[in-house]
């Protein structure tokens, strides 16, 4: 069946309502049904989907609804007001999404965090990752019609919430770190509460994987679902987990360790069928590896500062007990000129950074490249030859998070 | 068979578990003392320095004069995100957190204008459930 144009010859304003079945036609004997964008269903984000009977024959995506212009607010702003600016593209995971602008902006400042703020960043950005996946994991439950899993995964998620506004004081968009260390050192009964968190998890994992991944539908539901090869997966450019379902080894704490990734002892999750079930493990294994670097972080956690003492020489007034109270202290310093690129894994795979400073403190540029726009090539791919029924365990099977992607 | 009979079981388990939901207001969520909920300034200490107002990365404070001559912040709730840089940034710890992010405007005027929370609207209420 030869491909359709359709909706994109119509000009602006119409694609949206139908004016005879005629225009529904992709073509042949296809029909083009519109999924999205209502946000159960599909998300923030539209779908033209040509199906032949129930086969899927074509997708076309159409993302951008909930775009916000990230990168052109950035032009306007001071550098520290980045982080909640950027972190707000993905809340359930602001420790990882920031994570590559604070390693640029620390380039671009010289300044180096102290062990302690490396290992406290460690922390939370894999309490992230785990808090990100039971997400993704809830609704991929949802997406199949398994209302428990839902409801069990979101009320893990809350758990971690809890923690993190006891450390970070907010229940998602943290803005945790700053450059040149965090805004919050952890107490003993943090260390208490995350260790009680990692037990509680753990517990309550163990009889989720019974109600959920060991269910025999779930299985038959996902199992040789939107199969996406290596050779593919390479080729589309995919990212993080969904590119190690795929049996691509690659993960950016392992092959370019930031801060204390490198001192910590952790497996790259990989498998090799590269379908749904295969995505849906990965993350779930990728769970139990992020609370074992949890709980070595908690193990060889250093004492000191958790801020630069560059910064704290600058205006020892700042710092005040309990609390970094540094910011005051980003007024009056500049980025060096030139330009500064970094990459960290964030939960949904590798977030890329690119400043430009001009030396002002208005940045000239900022690039951000999010994983979930990365992924979202290759799950319209996988979606196509499938059935239509397969079409929403193959969509949150890739984790696919439109406000991230459309940034 | 042996799969099904474990679901019912497992489902079976949680009957005896505490609810996890929060019976809202009567309960509320301990959050702990660092949670970022309103701010209120307290006058006696400021120095009208303005580094607040500079490091809002929302442009939610603006300045105005008082009685007293001086001039003192005041946040517009409409732009806030209580990301607590403000309270980070001032020198004096002037600028709090209250531990109490319930409260409600039923005029909007008085929302959108910059103005300094009462420190007896922004009471913190008793949080007592902990689910970690
Ligand atoms: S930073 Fe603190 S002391 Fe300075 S003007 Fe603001 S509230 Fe007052
Ligand atoms: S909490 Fe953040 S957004 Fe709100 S007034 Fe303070 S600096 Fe501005």
């Amino acid at each position: 069946m030869q491909k359709t144009e359709w909706p994109f010859n119509l000009e602006v304003g119409r694609t949206f309502f139908v004016q005879s079945e005629e225009e529904l036609r992709g073509g042949g004997r296809g029909l083009t049904l519109v999924v999205g964008p209502q946000h159960p269903g599909s998300g923030h984000m539209r779908l033209f989907v040509v199906v032949d009977g129930d086969i899927i024959v074509d997708v076309v995506p159409d993302p951008g609804f909930v775009h916000r212009g990230v990168e052109k607010l950035a032009e306007n702003r001071p550098y520290w007001t980045l982080i909640p600016l950027v972190e707000k593209a993905s809340i359930m995971d602001s420790m990882n999404i920031t994570y590559p602008l604070i390693l640029a902006l620390e380039k671009a400042l010289g300044l180096e965090p102290p062990p302690r703020a490396k290992y406290l960043r460690v922390l939370m950005a894999e309490l992230s990752r785990v808090r990100t996946h039971l997400y993704d994991l809830a609704l991929l439950g949802v997406f199949l019609g398994h209302t428990t899993a839902f409801m069990w995964g979101f009320a893990l998620m809350d758990m971690y919430a809890e923690v993190f506004a006891k450390i970070a004081g907010a229940r998602t968009t943290i803005a945790y770190p700053v450059p040149g260390g965090v805004r919050r050192d952890v107490k003993p009964d943090h260390v208490e509460a995350v260790k009680r968190l990692l037990e509680v998890t753990r517990r309550k994992l163990k009889d989720f994987k019974t109600l959920f991944l060991d269910n025999p539908v779930t299985k038959a539901r996902l199992e040789g679902v939107g199969i996406v090869d290596a050779k593919k997966t390479a080729e589309l450019g995919v990212v993080g987990p969904f590119a190690r379902a795929s049996g691509i080894d690659y993960d950016v704490r392992k092959v370019h360790p930031y801060d204390a990734y490198g001192d910590v002892d952790f497996e790259v999750v990989v498998e090799k069928d590269g379908d749904a079930w295969a995505r849906t493990l990965v993350r779930w294994r990728e769970m139990y590896e992020s609370m074992s670097i949890v709980e070595q972080v908690l193990k060889a956690l250093p004492e000191g500062d958790v801020i630069d003492q560059a910064l704290l020489f600058k205006n020892p007034e700042y710092r005040r007990e309990g609390v970094g109270g540094v910011l005051g202290v980003y007024t009056y310093i500049y980025p060096e000129p030139g330009e500064y690129l970094a990459v960290a894994e964030a939960t949904r795979g590798a977030t890329l950074v690119h400043l430009w400073a001009t030396g002002l403190q208005r940045v000239h540029r900022m690039r951000f490249v999010t994983p979930s726009w990365r992924n979202l090539r290759a799950m319209v791919e996988a979606m196509k030859g499938g059935r239509l029924a397969d079409m929403p365990a193959v969509y949150m099977s890739f984790g696919y998070f439109p406000p991230e992607a459309d940034r | 068979m042996i799969t099904h009979l474990k679901l019912f079981t497992t489902a079976v388990k949680q009957l005896f578990q505490p609810p996890l939901t929060v019976r809202w207001p009567e309960e509320r969520r301990n959050y702990g003392d660092r949670m970022r909920g309103f701010i209120v300034n307290d006058r006696s200490k400021c120095i009208s320095c303005q580094l607040c107002e500079a490091v809002c990365p929302a442009k939610a404070i603006k300045f105005h004069l008082e009685a007293d001559g001086r001039r003192y912040p005041g946040i517009d709730w409409g732009r806030c995100i209580l990301c607590g840089y403000c309270v980070d940034a001032c020198p004096t710890g002037s600028l709090q957190h209250v531990n109490n992010t319930e409260i409600v405007w039923t005029d909007l005027d008085v929302y959108k204008k910059p103005s300094e929370m009462d420190p007896d609207d922004a009471a913190p209420l008793p949080a007592t459930k902990s689910l970690i």
